[in-house]
């Protein structure tokens, strides 16, 4: 039985008087891999905050497992798409990865061991072991992005939601990421915001398609064509389906 | 030189001088490394002038300065936090109205005190060489606290200070923990105000923590290491101020800047050679 992890209704949302989002309805099951994708300014960072809770909808319901989105706040691991700390901060690699499970360990005093033995997994599932004692200032994008995932797996999430997450990495780099992801997709759902359509659809189940409203496709339902080809099928029918709604 | 030392902290009050300066260093020197990587620096300056009218309203009630420092610190800490998150007003002006309105309070209190020779320049610049073993024990009592608080909570505080959105997401109360942090500002300042008095309070509070801050790789580290300046500042201030009779807290906050521009020019010289070093061994 495939349970719900997230379920948003006839969901409205607008900043100041712009209306960003309208008429959003979307289920994603547990255990699914779902790519959201969209031109610049379509709202995909704002869904994402409005299911993370940081943001109240206008009109319309989102459960995220169930609840309310601030309630399974704790269940959620988010990468965001730019690093929201400070560079210049003294902290090490490992501490960064360590304090995913702020929530999950005593109130007083410092990291169990247990904290320790899951953040050194994580690392070394994301190759950044020999960096654990680097400071944050001296990384590289990609290293960056891999910390920020590892911060993000270390609480063992049901749901992870990365907001482009392969925005400052090269492709190779991308690969490797989304080749581990899909291990990790064994375990939980998965949400990945992309402007890159075309490579985000080799690995997720289903690509939503968001630019003000939201439209869903099955990437499975494409995969007998020719590469080439769905990506030109998928953009061409993108951008059929909106032109419906201007 | 061992002699000359030896004569110079054979006076009582010199060798309570001393164990002050070593006191206060150490929770200048943990808070002062919180101050300067949350930037908050004038926000201590701001705690640390409300104190003053602390002090005045104990002097006037005839109650002790210290409790009523410490009062007047927690209280401000909690309200200047406390209107800044909840009515999100600029903390710059929220700090300027403190830092004036405090002082003046405090001026307003010791004015009306009757046949009490209030020292306001010692509470204003400090007077270490005056200080009593009650007070020691007041200060070995905040550093405690502070101790405590700081073993207790440190893993909430790093987290919300380096990423603040994280720590949100994660279900920490973001704004109690910084709340928590200015009371542990709150407590340094009344603890260092007995060293360097309420004006020279935030030299010593950000500049041994700023000098540390360029060697530093992490939060701990950065504690450790300005704790080691806080004392290496004070108490050769200390020293220096003694023969030539200057004041000792002025002494120590310039030197404390002089030591502060030493520590980014070393690390800059240190950066140019392991440069050179690098490109000389391709």
């Amino acid at each position: 039985m495939t349970s719900s992890a997230i379920e948003i209704h006839d969901l409205v949302f607008s900043y100041g008087g712009a209306r960003v989002l309208e008429d959003i309805n979307l289920g994603i099951d547990a255990g699914e891999f779902f790519g959201l994708i969209g031109p610049n300014a379509a709202g995909k960072s704002t869904l994402l905050k409005l299911i993370l809770g940081l943001l109240e909808p206008d009109r319309g319901s989102i459960r995220v497992l169930g609840d309310r989105p601030a309630a399974s706040r704790g269940q959620l691991g988010y990468v965001p798409q730019f690093p929201t700390f400070q560079r210049d901060f003294p902290i090490t690699v490992s501490e960064v990865v360590i304090s995913g499970r702020i929530s999950l360990t005593a109130t007083f005093g410092g990291y169990s061991s247990a904290d320790r033995g899951k953040a050194a997994e994580v690392m070394t599932a994301l190759e950044i072991e020999d960096i654990a004692g680097q400071q944050v200032a001296a990384l590289s994008g990609g290293q960056t992005q891999r910390m920020l995932i590892a911060r993000a797996l270390v609480c063992d999430p049901a749901i992870l939601i990365m907001d482009e997450p392969t925005s400052n990495i090269d492709i190779r780099a991308e690969q490797d990421i989304f080749s581990l992801l899909r291990v990790y997709n064994n375990r939980m759902t998965i949400i990945v915001v992309s402007h890159d359509i075309g490579f985000i659809s080799s690995y997720v189940g289903r690509v939503g398609c968001l630019n003000r409203t939201l439209v869903c496709h099955n990437t499975a339902e494409l995969s007998g064509r020719d590469i080439s080809e769905l990506y030109g099928m998928g953009v061409r029918m993108i951008d059929h389906s909106h032109s419906g709604h201007n | 030189m061992p002699d000359a030392l030896a004569e110079l902290f054979a006076y009582r009050f010199m060798q309570m001088a001393l164990a002050a300066c070593l006191l206060a260093s150490v929770g200048c020197g943990l808070i002062g490394a919180l101050v300067v990587v949350r930037r908050i620096g004038f926000v201590a300056g701001g705690i640390a002038h409300t104190v003053l009218a602390g002090i005045g309203v104990a002097v006037f009630l005839r109650g002790s300065p210290v409790m009523g420092a410490v009062i007047a610190a927690l209280l401000s800490a909690v309200l200047i936090g406390w209107i800044k998150l909840r009515w999100r007003q600029d903390e710059d002006v929220l700090i300027a109205a403190f830092w004036s309105v405090g002082m003046a309070v405090g001026i307003l209190f010791m004015s009306r005190t009757p046949g009490y020779g209030v020292d306001l320049m010692s509470y204003l610049f400090g007077n270490i060489l005056l200080i009593t073993t009650d007070e020691l024990v007041k200060m070995a009592l905040l550093d405690a606290a502070i101790v405590a608080l700081l073993l207790a909570f440190h893993k909430q505080i790093i987290v919300s200070s380096f990423d603040e959105e994280f720590a949100r997401l994660r279900g920490l109360h973001v704004e109690a923990i910084y709340i928590l942090m200015l009371c542990m500002v709150a407590l340094t300042v009344v603890l260092l105000i007995q060293i360097v008095g309420i004006i020279l309070v935030i030299a010593l509070l950000v500049l041994p923590a700023a000098g540390a801050a360029q060697f530093a790789t992490s939060v701990a580290r950065l504690m450790a290491l300005s704790v080691l300046f806080s004392m290496l500042v004070t108490v050769s201030g200390l020293m220096l101020s003694y023969q030539p009779d200057l004041p000792s807290g002025s002494t120590i906050v310039v030197l404390a800047g002089v030591f502060y521009v030493f520590c980014v020019i070393s690390r800059a010289l240190w950066r140019r050679y392991r440069k050179r070093a690098l490109a000389g061994s391709l």
